[in-house]
């Protein structure tokens, strides 16, 4: 399916529910909707790594939710401070736009690329599901050589989106990472079938 | 001196400076902390040059030996310094961005603001499950008045606002976003004494001196003089506690009924003063309705939500029904007179209620006159519906949007109405389903009020700096 160019975001935006979809706030309309993507800014809430703390990343171990929440640490920011990522530092951000899919739409996040020219990528796992609902979590980090200085509500993303072929019942998006409104903590544990795999391991 | 004392105070010099030194020393760490205002760490800054000012002050007067006036000083500083300063540290401690509905914290300061002008809030959490107001400034002065040099208490005191009040709410309610309309009534207090001005509490006084000698003849004056006073506070703590309530019906309008309500639930008994003196519970929620009723939010009648248009769209039909059943149940129970009938076999709790009930009226006029921007139905009106809609299809109610270039900024008050609205309509029916399920939807409504709040927080910002954004009225 075609990307959506800016005119046909904006009708959009102006559906009725349950077909309409929502970002908000767009604060500046017309600088942020752009031919084919729309930008979102960075929210105020961060999830940091504290690497003291951490042993190693294995999401089939006992006990990996804890532990995935022990070694990270939210941090809130306000409007006018400064949030510094260091080179080589991965920070979960979120978008300070909620959306609202629907399920007739989906979407790829990317780093706006000014800021990735400056080595800052946003994220990595880009796709945005149909019917998906919530804040994004960002994955923030500084492929640069230098220290990036970042703000809550500058433009960082910008959301790229695109029809879906709907069947005669549309899908409903049911994603563990639904209804966010900060960064959300890794969830991989949710994955059963990881234990599958590892199982031969755990044997041993 | 004998020998035990004079060994105590051996060290009076060096333990005063040690305990000055840890405190600073904890305010700097608490400085370090991440807060939703400036406020918090600006008076843990003030408290830091407190510290200093009175270790200079020791270092200043240190006398080995020190004489028994020193000794006397020294300890004023002690006592000053763990019982006055080091409990200022709970306020700034309890008030860090992940102890505190962060993105309530800045809406909450400026309501507050509104209604006490030139006022500061440090919004604090606390473990005891109460709301509670303390100004600051007044508990400070006097004991630094009486140790440190007027030039340098001054220095210090300019650094303080002259009105600021640490606000406190009950920490296990955090992420309970709506029970923080309470905030409203705790605003409210600081506002009584232009109400109780000298001549009222003065005619109060005559009045139950009068009914009270009526009720009691033959009395002896020691029983009469007992009874008179305990009417008398009684009167004054029920009037004052009235009075809040009502500038909380002004401010959040019928959220300031709902919120109190979910307090009241947790009291033993509806009908009784409390021990604090607090008017019974059911007299409180009458009061609040009859300030609903006469600012057109319910029917004069039948406590129906009265501010609701006519037709709605894009909300379930049965909402409006709902919000009514609620609201008939606390009609059943304000239309209920046993406090009254609780009251009634006391003589001094009679007379000063029957002072209190008569004067209602015109407390709630002077809450309604005294305001600078009430909430009014017509706002209620206006914009809770369009608000809720966006709930009921999981949005944050930060705004009501025509079109992606249309939108209109609410009022916090709207904000928090449409999560009220949504927790009677669509959450409490929910109430017997597992606790996990009713947790969940819980959860997610607190998340999406407390995203709406941030959004218009920003949104403010935004719009003043780009001015193309209309200020949101808060």
């Amino acid at each position: 399916m075609a990307l959506l160019s800016k005119a046909v975001i904006k009708t959009w935006l102006d559906k009725d529910f349950p077909d309409r979809l929502v970002i908000t706030p767009i604060l500046d309309p017309e600088v942020q909707i752009d031919e084919g993507a729309v930008d979102l800014r960075l929210g105020t809430t961060f999830i940091l790594t504290r690497k003291a703390e951490l042993e190693m990343v294995d999401a089939t171990r006992e006990g990996i939710e804890a532990n995935i929440q022990r070694y990270q640490t939210r941090v809130a920011k306000r409007l006018g401070e400064k949030f510094v990522l260091h080179p080589s530092e991965l920070v979960l951000g979120v978008t300070l736009e909620y959306l609202s899919f629907p399920a007739q739409l989906g979407g790829y996040v990317l780093t706006r690329s000014s800021w990735g020219r400056l080595g800052l990528i946003i994220a990595t796992a880009t796709f945005v599901n149909p019917g998906f609902k919530g804040c994004l979590t960002l994955e923030l980090l500084n492929l640069g050589e230098a220290p990036i200085v970042l703000y809550p509500g500058i433009r960082v993303a910008q959301l790229v989106l695109h029809g879906v072929e709907v069947g005669k019942e549309p899908g409903s998006h049911k994603g563990r990472y639904q209804w966010a409104t900060e960064p959300e903590f890794s969830r991989i544990y949710a994955d059963k079938e990881l234990r599958v795999w590892a199982a031969r391991e755990k044997a041993e | 001196m004998d020998a035990v004392h004079e060994q105590l105070s051996e060290s009076a010099s060096a333990d005063s400076f040690l305990k000055a030194e840890k405190i600073r020393e904890e305010g700097s760490r608490l400085l370090r902390l991440t807060y939703p205002s400036d406020t918090p760490p600006a008076f843990g800054s003030f408290v830091c040059d407190v510290c200093d000012a009175l270790g200079r002050l020791i270092l200043d007067q240190y006398r080995a030996p020190a004489t028994p006036a020193e000794e006397r000083e020294l300890t004023l500083v002690t006592i000053c310094l763990v019982a006055r300063i080091a409990p200022m540290l709970g306020f700034v401690e309890g008030a860090t961005s992940d102890k505190t509905p962060a993105n309530l914290v800045l809406p909450l300061e400026r309501i507050g603001e509104a209604v006490l002008p030139g006022s500061k809030f440090i919004i604090s959490r606390q473990w005891r499950y109460n709301y509670t107001v303390i100004e600051l400034r007044q508990l400070l002065e006097s004991p630094l008045r009486a140790i440190l040099s007027p030039n340098e208490c001054d220095r210090l005191l300019t650094k303080l606002s002259p009105n600021l009040y640490a606000m406190s709410f009950p920490a296990i309610e955090r992420e309970n976003v709506l029970l923080h309309v309470n905030f409203a009534h705790e605003v409210g207090h600081p506002l009584e004494d232009q109400y109780f001005l000298p001549e009222r509490a003065a005619s109060v006084l005559i009045e139950l001196r009068r009914r009270i000698e009526r009720e009691m003849p033959g009395a002896g004056v020691v029983r009469l003089v007992s009874t008179i006073g305990r009417a008398s506070e009684l009167t004054d703590a029920a009037t004052r506690e009235l009075f809040s309530d009502a500038i909380s019906a002004s401010v959040f309008g019928p959220s300031a009924l709902f919120a109190l309500s979910e307090v009241a639930r947790l009291s033993e008994s509806m009908d009784e003063i409390a021990e604090d003196m607090h008017p019974p519970w059911r007299l409180r929620l009458r009061h609040i309705v009859k300030v609903l009723q006469e600012r057109g939010f319910l029917d004069q009648e039948d406590f129906t939500l009265k501010a609701w248009p006519e037709a709605t769209t894009g909300l379930p039909n049965d909402v409006k029904r709902k919000v009514d059943d609620w609201l008939a149940e606390i009609g059943d129970i304000t239309s209920q007179t046993s406090d009254r009938q609780a009251i009634a076999g006391d003589i001094a709790a009679r007379c000063a209620y029957e002072i209190v009930e008569r004067t209602l009226p015109d407390v709630r006029e002077f809450a309604r006159a005294n305001l600078a921007d009430p909430y009014t139905c017509e706002e209620f009106r206006d914009d809770v519906p369009e608000l809720l809609g966006r709930l009921f299809h999981d949005l944050p109610p930060n705004q009501i949007e025509e079109a992606h270039n249309k939108v209109r900024p609410v009022k916090v008050a709207s904000i928090l109405a449409a999560g009220w609205l949504f927790r009677l309509a669509e959450l409490l029916s929910l109430a017997d389903q597992p606790p996990r399920d009713y947790t969940q939807r819980v959860g997610l409504l607190n998340r999406l009020i407390l995203k709406a709040l941030e959004l218009k927080t920003i949104q403010d910002h935004f719009g003043a700096f780009h001015g193309t954004v209309e200020q949101g009225g808060d």
